[in-house]
């Protein structure tokens, strides 16, 4: 090689780090990213978890209902959002089940009475006692997202109009617990959870009737949580897998939701590094081109 | 009683009431306050005229939501500009769906556009993929891909399918509106997309497009309503600074 | 009659009629109008219930038209399509949506499948935070720095290395310009939502109204 082109390939080497970096396949970053969530699953990192204030007021709410209160739990959550809240489903669940509550589920997205069966099966075998149509029934699927609700918090007997059968076909009149509960009246707490289709539980049953809302909703709608819990148009509630992970923690009862917190860790630990070398990248390109 | 609470009665009157007086009033104006361009709209018949050049294809989504509101509206009406865009430059537009109830407005909406733009005999694409929101998102990206959409338009209610189906359109290097209402999802389309309309500013494109005085009147008459509430709240932080209880009063009557 | 039904004036008016006792029952204290709102809440989910099965068909009459064209690259998909259509509704259908067949089929495909297409949004949101969330400008820089806090705030590694301290710059963060932030845009689209319903009321907006073809 000759002097002259030795010189630039090293003037090329020198210009072409921080490009590649910026140019960069998104193939590696997903590989980092598979080793950051798998590794505290294989070892534990056990980091502390502190506990919302919206989660602790939710949970000393339903620590305050007395024995036979009725709990209407709608759920608009979609298979998909399992992941993130599936434990804050089952934790609260099994709280109630424990405080001797009695859960009417309704389910406004199609995937829901699966999902609630399924988080029923979890609990039995966590030997929670369950007797279908005494302390719990699941009233199926009811389309229309808001016009649902508005049509069963009607009193007097709104429920009553709008759902005639339950989940396995057999009429409400059959079931113990539906005698108790006919509308809004009847409730002492909503415990909804959402994947966040814009269900109005808050102008439809909270500002007109009074009633006592906890919020469970996916992480990203964690502001609309604290916005709601700010203007007391909640009781409290449970943000993505954080919020199940607390209530598990505040149940003495750490599950899966507290295992998966130290990936959350390592993911939001890593967002942050890549958020940080590519704009480190970005001056480093910029000052160069210029 | 047999108003429920006389405050928020009022209050629903006002808000409903100005924009109409404003809309009637500005209908006999001759000139008309001056009403800030939306980028997004203005870019529409680019977007649709460098698709036709590509032999490429527009597509529309209205988001996932279920319900016909006034995002839906919105963006039906985006959708009439659009389909006129395509009758008059060539091109074809594919309007994919989550819910079936939205189809038969689809339809119209794009029908009434080939309409304007001369061509009534042009059949619309209307497809519905499925309801689950994932699969929804897996479907609108093969879509993207195969059928090489590069002028796309993101207007309705969104959810956390907006992330994936936006980023298959930059990867495709296609030009891209998105309008929504939900805040979480507009940081993603803002790093995603060409064009955002946030908010408010995606609710009365319908009224912009039309390029009508009375609709935009109307618009002025959100804004004074916007005006109002701005003094209210500056009100509302002096009495509570100096403890009075006045203006929640007055509002709860 | 059906052309009578058409007329543009008919649908505008059902329209408002509709629209002012849905809003009329959350102000307004007479029984008939409570009622029927109720009613009309009552046939919009039965409504919705039809259009489910509506879908479904017109799921199958597209999938089916792309097979029998054999579409080049899609043909076999939509015989996928037809085929777990039709096999999940007949199991559903015929042995109940409580059958072990039907609960394994959601618990052990559906489930996971739609769990694996949501962590898709996990790899998305990385090559953002690699590529796009840059401070390019000092709106930019807001959006960032407001990022990171929010991330920071959520994991519980950052209360473990910097103290209580970052949680209390992150709630601070999320109760003050997040809160306000947002409070401003919920009154914007309210506003917004009430004039495209004025709109609407008052016969401006008709995009929705299906005469096009009449109009033709």
């Amino acid at each position: 090689m000759d002097g002259f082109s030795e010189g630039r390939e090293v003037k090329v080497m020198a210009q072409s780090f921080w490009d590649r970096i910026t140019d960069m396949s998104p193939r590696p970053l997903y590989i980092i990213l598979i080793l950051a969530i798998a590794f505290p699953f294989i070892s534990p990192l056990r980091i502390p978890i502190s506990i919302a204030d919206y989660t602790k007021a939710a949970y000393n709410f339903v620590e305050s209902l007395p024995p036979g209160s009725i709990v209407l739990s709608p759920n608009v959550i979609e298979a998909s959002c399992w992941g993130e809240c599936g434990y804050a489903w089952i934790a609260t669940w099994e709280h109630f089940f424990q405080k001797d509550l009695k859960i009417v589920a309704i389910s406004l997205y199609k995937d829901g009475p699966l999902l609630c069966e399924r988080v029923i099966d979890v609990l039995k075998s966590r030997g929670v006692n369950v007797e279908y149509g005494v302390n719990y029934v699941n009233l199926g699927l009811v389309p229309g997202f808001n016009s649902a609700i508005a049509a069963m918090v009607e009193p007097p007997d709104g429920l009553h109009r709008l759902v005639k059968t339950d989940y396995f076909g057999n009429s409400i009149n059959t079931l113990p617990l539906m005698s108790e509960i006919k509308c809004i009246e009847q409730v002492d707490l909503i415990c909804s959870f959402t994947s966040g289709w814009g269900e109005d539980w808050v102008g439809l049953a909270v500002i007109p009737y009074g009633a006592k809302y906890i919020y469970s909703c996916i992480g990203v709608m964690q502001p609309t949580l604290v916005n709601q819990y700010s203007l007391k148009l909640c009781i409290g509630g449970l943000a993505g897998l954080k919020g199940g992970a607390e209530y598990e923690l505040m149940m003495g009862n750490p599950s899966t939701g507290v295992k998966s917190m130290d990936a959350i860790s390592t993911t939001h630990a890593l967002v942050i590094i890549f958020i940080v070398v590519g704009n480190i990248a970005m001056v480093f390109t910029r000052k160069k081109g210029d | 009683m047999i108003i429920k609470n006389t405050s928020q009665f009022i209050i629903l009157l006002f808000s409903m009431f100005l924009p109409y007086l404003t809309l009637r009033y500005y209908a006999k104006q001759v000139e008309l306050p001056i009403i800030r361009e939306l980028p997004a709209l203005n870019v529409i018949p680019e977007m649709v005229g460098r698709a036709a050049e590509m032999g490429a294809k527009s597509l529309w989504i209205p988001g996932i939501t279920s319900r016909v509101d006034a995002r839906v509206i919105s963006g039906l009406s985006i959708l009439t500009k659009v389909a006129e865009e395509v009758a008059i430059k060539g091109g074809e537009i594919v309007c994919a769906t989550a819910r079936p109830v939205f189809m038969p407005l689809i339809e119209d909406a794009a029908i009434t556009g080939y309409t304007a733009g001369g061509h009534p005999e042009h059949k619309p694409d209307v497809r519905f993929l499925t309801d689950q929101q994932f699969a929804f998102c897996a479907g609108v990206m093969g879509i993207i891909d195969r059928e090489n959409c590069q002028a796309n338009f993101y207007v309705g209610g969104w959810a956390d399918e907006a992330l994936p189906i936006s980023a298959a359109g930059l990867a495709k290097g296609a030009m891209q509106i998105a309008g929504d209402t939900n805040m979480y999802q507009l940081p993603y389309f803002v790093c995603t997309c060409d064009y955002v309309m946030i908010a408010e500013e995606f609710l009365v494109s319908g009224a912009v497009l039309t390029r009508d005085k009375e609709q935009l009147g109307g618009i002025i008459g959100a804004d004074l309503l916007k005006y109002a509430l701005i003094v209210l709240c500056i009100l509302g932080i002096i009495a509570a600074s100096i403890g009075s209880n006045f203006i929640v009063q007055i509002l709860s009557y | 009659m059906s052309s009578f039904l058409k007329i543009k004036e008919i649908s505008i008016a059902i329209c408002a009629l509709l629209g002012i006792i849905m809003i009329g029952q959350y102000y307004i204290n007479i029984p008939a109008i409570s009622t029927a709102a109720n009613y009309a809440q009552i046939f919009t989910t039965s409504i919705a219930g039809f259009m489910m099965i509506f879908g479904t068909f017109t799921l199958l009459l597209y999938n089916y038209n792309h097979f029998k064209k054999k579409t080049p690259g899609q043909w076999y998909l939509s015989a996928w399509t037809i085929f777990l259509i039709v096999s999940l509704a007949t199991i559903g259908l015929v042995m109940g949506p409580d059958h072990f067949y039907f609960a394994w089929m959601f618990e052990n495909v559906f489930i996971n499948l739609d769990t694996a297409m949501y962590s898709i949004l996990g790899f998305y949101v990385m090559a953002a935070s690699w590529r796009a969330f840059r401070a390019r400008n000092i709106d930019a820089t807001f959006l960032l720095v407001s990022g990171v806090l929010a991330a920071l705030v959520n994991a519980p590694f950052a209360e473990a290395i910097f103290g209580k301290s970052i949680l209390n710059v992150g709630n601070w963060v999320m109760n003050v310009p997040t809160m306000a932030g947002l409070r401003t845009t919920y009154f914007g689209v309210a506003l917004g939502s009430i004039y495209v319903a004025l709109r609407t009321f008052i016969g401006k907006e008709i995009g929705w109204m299906g005469l096009a073809k009449e109009e033709r």
